[in-house]
């Protein structure tokens, strides 16, 4: 999964060089986004012992 | 005058952006990982991953400016896609240093200067924050304007560049260390891929 989000991110990098236009980008950006969030979620997995 | 001054500070201030974060992501992989032999948890590898979404927003900016065809709400993308890459890090730095505050917990890696990895990478997170609310405060002042000098052009896509090859680079070491699994453990101690 942490390969596969990474090469979302190069896509992305990658579309913004190749093909620049503002909706693609964005698109790409958020597919990614969403992709390293569900992960991070993934591996938060207990409730802290702490309060506040 | 004024506005080409403030134009061409605010491209190389994209440029200092990116510039930045490929120092301290090559710093975490090449002194880290590969001098030290600390190897990346999973929340630190999550954080380099939100570094490069905060990051992909100046690299949209410096490379339409170098085209020519950044306008005002394209730069406005660019400043948004660094915000809400810098807020998705910091719920991640904030989640990694919350597991490791209470006393008596030595924490995750070596500290820098007394603070572990997490911690600063929170540090650059709320400097992304601070840095794109300050650009927004001046309205379009700081709209990037390219340089004309063809070394400081080549300079600034010779950075995209080396960004985009850190990219890379971070795939195909997190491909080592996971291997054909879905995810990484918890506390990896070796390249998995090699066995």
């Amino acid at each position: 999964m942490d390969t596969i989000v990474f090469g979302l991110i190069l896509a992305c990098a990658l579309i913004i060089i190749f093909k620049p236009v503002r909706w693609l980008v964005v698109t790409s950006w958020a597919v990614a986004s969403l992709a390293a969030t569900a992960l991070f979620l993934h591996h938060v997995t207990s409730v802290l012992p702490l309060s506040f | 005058m004024i506005a080409t001054i403030t134009g061409k500070l605010g491209f190389w201030a994209q440029v200092a952006f990116v510039f930045a974060y490929v120092g301290i992501l090559s710093t975490a992989m090449f002194v880290f990982q590969f001098g030290l032999g600390e190897l990346p948890c999973p929340l630190c590898i999550a954080q380099r991953m939100a570094m490069m979404l905060a990051s992909l927003g100046p690299v949209w900016v410096i490379t339409q400016s170098l085209r020519g065809s950044l306008t005002t709400a394209k730069f406005m993308v660019g400043l948004g896609m660094a915000i809400l890459g810098a807020v998705i890090g910091a719920a991640m730095s904030t989640r990694q240093i919350l597991l490791h505050i209470l006393p008596g917990d030595p924490g995750y890696g070596e500290p820098i200067l007394g603070l572990h990895l997490y911690t600063w990478a929170l540090i650059t997170f709320m400097v992304v924050i601070a840095f794109a609310g300050a650009v927004l405060l001046f309205g379009k002042s700081f709209v990037p304007v390219a340089p004309v000098a063809r070394w400081a052009r080549a300079l600034a896509w010779l950075i995209v560049w080396v960004f985009i090859a850190t990219i890379a680079i971070n795939m195909l070491v997190v491909f080592a260390e996971e291997g054909f699994n879905w995810y990484l453990p918890d506390d990896p101690t070796k390249y998995v891929l090699f066995g």
